[in-house]
């Protein structure tokens, strides 16, 4: 009886949340992004950065490269396996304090590792626990921007995901610096605190942002075993597995996985093979880096002034990225370096520029409220993709003796994604089709259902300009 | 009469059919060498059954010829036999250490005739054999103008070959077994030269100028400087109690022969001795040397290290400066930017307590709004859950 009217008293209250988180009165909606900003820098920034420490590791524990870049693959793939986990715990608990536990986590894992004193330390704390603590940040983070924010979903991502690169180029010297003055234990611990900073990003979340907390009010004190399963898949969003257009769309963004790191993995080589200096080779790389920032910002912009529809703006630029892709190992044959450097910093662009928008396209195949279970499922299966596409590429540059079919490949793989991402429903309708939503289980009062119809169809991506 | 005859020699023939005689599919070439050089003839002989290579040294003119059958381990050792029998026979004779008797016709014997080893019988009848002639001859003198470069900026090197009648097709000059790019001409003159502008640690080592005669002819000129000594890193950094490890490498030619550390105290270089008290340990190759010092002292084992390098010609030393850190260095820092998060955690959570009391008719934390009475949102405890269940 209680909860009924509660329920009812939800209505207006409703309105005047979401009215805070978006739009231009929602300032604390941009100190979100501002948290997101900082949260995905201190996370894959700090992975790009990993690389400083290599050196370092292979002269103090004399153990070969090849065993030293596991750590950066444990860490990657334990961020990305235990995602759902992280969304999952989300659901369930305050999103709050799971990214504030995530930050906890790494700080804990890279303050370990400065104690390491052998490989396997590392591979437990900088690998394992630091990897967990990412897991319970990226992810939840990301899904509550996308959830939270919906007029300028695509700048709000474009933003918070730029600082990738903009942490990894500046602090990049930075710990250089460190490891010198500090040597490398001095700098993992310094590291280690600078991630505790996370915490902070987790602060900021205000508690009733996670929207499937609203639905637990739960009626069934007593857990039966059948209770127990079916609360955990909500949590863990299966049911979203069973849908065709997200299976479609996570097949896609699968897809572009195996091709999209491919260039980042192997341009380096690529250039050294053309017959280029390591100092051009490396520039042409930060440079690709510049753009990247670039891309992911100025998409987000141009997305939300809504002249396209996002998922449009998405296929055009992966097809761009592929082609250009493509292009890489041609203009190489040329020899010429403006040729390579042109193509790369394109390649940039179209790179930054897609990663971003496959996030903003979410919940309008899932719809808002299960969009934090959603993006979890899609890491881990994307990085099953992720993993393969290097060693492949890898592979089929030993079988061939150079990069062109490689880089085919992946280019390859980029675009035949883009054809299966036309067969998502309405894909090519001129305005975004009403975001599905599902009736919760436990809640089946249609006050929830109307507020949570509200949040839906509040300011979505595309706004009046486009045609309706 | 004559059917008999011809029946039996067409018998005769059919038999013999399966058979064949042996032939040369490679026959050994004729060579001319250097003393002290090595040559290698090579035969191949096809038959069946497969045949019996031989090796045999003719000396003397007709019809005072000496044929001296060679074996392997002959001429004490210099001679080596190698063969093979597998569907053919392959035989290759090596010889090492030439001298002017070495000199002469070679031959290789094959025969696959069940008789051929019939003392009663002639051999030339049953063996075919194939020449080939070995020339050993005296190395040319070639004349090296200087001898031997020591010790100086720039140089000019020629070579001059005296008395040779090989003709001269062009020449080259090498560094260290690699040819230097734009040395090679194709001048027949007896005469070359080589300008070297600027001697340097790249540049320094062992040239040879290179003949192109058959056989090449060549000779060395050894270009030495004083070794150049350079430490990996200049300045090193290493941790309280920990190890750190200064390398010294060298370039050049020749590379030192000993190489030695010193500690600068009180403006004095004091020599490192390995394994002073376990605590300094010194490998030295070549080209490299390294001191490792275990457990660092900060007052003690900071400041200069000098490492010195001595070939024949001289010694030269490079610095390297050592700090050392303490253990507690990072956690200064590190405690600063954890007091930050602290702080700032605080202050978040502080602000929002403030604000709740505004918000609280706004809070649509659903129906344990009313429930939560003792709001646990001012603790720092970040694992707390924030609702209650009922």
């Amino acid at each position: 009886m209680l909860s009924v009217l509660d329920m009812n008293n939800h209505g207006p209250k409703a309105k005047s949340h979401s009215g805070e988180a978006e739009g231009p009165n929602g300032d604390w909606s941009w100190v979100l992004v501002g948290a997101l900003f900082i949260s995905t820098g201190l996370v894959f920034g700090l992975m790009r950065i990993m690389g400083i420490f290599f050196v370092e590791f292979v002269n103090y524990f004399e153990e070969s490269s090849q065993s030293i870049s596991w750590i950066t693959s444990i860490s990657l793939a334990t961020q990305q396996f235990f995602s759902p986990v992280a969304t999952a715990l989300c659901n369930a608990y305050e999103t709050r304090a799971v990214v504030m536990t995530g930050g906890f986590l790494s700080g804990l894992g890279l303050i370990a590792a400065s104690q390491a004193t052998c490989l396997v330390h590392l591979y437990l704390s900088m690998g394992v626990i630091t990897g967990l603590g990412w897991a319970l940040v990226f992810t939840p983070m990301m899904a509550t921007v996308v959830a939270n924010i919906s007029q300028r979903r695509a700048l709000a991502l474009g933003l918070g995901l730029s600082s990738i690169g903009i942490f990894s180029f500046t602090l990049s010297p930075l710990f250089q610096l460190l490891v010198e003055m500090y040597t490398w234990r001095g700098a993992l611990l310094i590291m280690g605190g600078l991630s505790l900073n996370i915490m902070v990003c987790g602060a900021l979340i205000r508690p009733q942002w996670c929207s499937k907390a609203l639905k637990k009010v739960d009626s069934k004190p007593r857990s039966s075993c059948a209770t127990v399963l079916r609360r955990v898949s909500s949590y863990l969003e299966l049911p979203v597995l069973l849908e065709r257009p997200y299976l479609t769309y996570t097949a896609t963004i699968t897809i572009f996985n195996a091709g999209y790191f491919v260039p980042y993995v192997h341009l380096v080589a690529l250039s050294r093979m053309t017959g280029f200096s390591e100092y051009q080779a490396a520039f042409i790389m930060s440079a690709t880096g510049v753009t990247d920032i670039l891309g992911r910002v100025t998409t987000g912009w141009f997305s939300d002034l809504g002249y396209f529809r996002t998922i449009h703006l998405l296929s055009l630029w992966v097809v761009l990225a592929g082609l250009f892709i493509i292009l890489l190992p041609v203009s190489s044959l040329t020899g010429s370096y403006a040729a390579l450097m042109a193509i790369s910093l394109l390649y940039g662009f179209c790179s930054g520029a897609l990663s971003s928008l496959v996030f903003a396209v979410m919940p309008m195949i899932v719809g808002v409220e299960r969009v934090m279970g959603a993006l979890g499922l899609l890491q881990l299966i994307e990085s099953g993709a992720g993993l393969l596409g290097a060693p492949l590429s890898g592979l089929l540059k030993d079988m061939t003796g150079n990069y062109t079919v490689s880089f085919i490949v992946a280019g390859s793989f980029l675009i035949v994604g883009t054809l299966i991402m036309t067969t998502l429903p309405h894909y090519f309708s001129r305005t975004d089709p009403p975001p599905p939503h599902r009736v919760p289980h436990d809640v089946k009062d249609r006050g929830v259902h109307l507020e949570l119809e509200h949040i839906n169809n509040s300011p979505s991506d595309t706004s009046p300009k486009g045609a309706q | 009469m004559k059917l008999l005859w011809a029946l039996s020699a067409l018998l005769l023939s059919c038999w013999r059919v399966n058979a064949s005689t042996a032939g040369f599919i490679k026959s050994p070439l004729s060579r001319m060498k250097l003393i002290n050089d090595s040559a290698e003839l090579h035969c191949e002989v096809i038959g069946n059954p497969i045949p019996e290579v031989q090796w045999w040294f003719i000396e003397g003119e007709e019809p005072n010829e000496n044929f001296t059958q060679l074996f392997d381990g002959a001429r004490d050792d210099r001679v080596q036999l190698n063969a093979t029998y597998v569907e053919h026979a392959a035989s290759t004779i090596h010889l090492t250490s030439l001298t002017l008797e070495d000199s002469g016709m070679y031959e290789c014997r094959a025969s696959n005739d069940p008789d051929r080893n019939e003392l009663k019988k002639t051999p030339k009848i049953k063996w075919i054999r194939s020449q080939a002639n070995i020339i050993v001859i005296e190395t040319p003198n070639i004349i090296t103008e200087p001898s031997e470069v020591t010790n100086q900026t720039s140089a000019v090197l020629s070579c001059n070959l005296t008395d040779s009648s090989l003709p001269i097709k062009g020449s080259y000059w090498v560094l260290n077994g690699k040819t230097i790019e734009k040395s090679e001409s194709s001048d027949s003159a007896p005469f070359t030269s080589l300008s070297l502008d600027k001697i340097n640690h790249h540049s320094a080592g062992k040239y040879e100028c290179v003949f192109q005669t058959e056989p090449e002819v060549k000779q060395m000129i050894e270009v030495k400087i004083l070794p150049h000594v350079s430490a990996h890193k200049h300045s090193e950094h290493g941790n309280e109690n920990d190890v750190v490890v200064l390398v010294c490498d060298s370039h050049g030619y020749p590379l030192p022969t000993d190489w030695s550390w010193f500690k600068e105290e009180n403006d004095v270089k004091m020599p490192i001795s390995n394994g002073t008290g376990d605590k300094y340990e010194i490998k030295s190759t070549p080209n490299k040397t390294s001191l490792t010092i275990i457990d660092l002292k900060i007052e003690k084992d900071a400041g200069d290290y000098f490492c010195s390098g001595t070939n024949e010609l001289g010694t030269k030393t490079d610095k390297v400066h050592l700090r050392v850190r303490s253990r507690l260095a990072a956690l200064w820092p590190f405690l600063g930017i954890v007091a930050e998060v602290i702080i700032l955690v605080a202050i978040i959570f502080i602000y929002e307590k403030r604000r709740k009391p505004d918000e609280i008719t706004d809070d649509d934390d659903s129906g344990s709004a009313p429930l939560k009475s003792n709001s646990t949102t001012n603790h720092k405890d970040k694992n707390v859950r924030q609702r209650n269940s009922n």
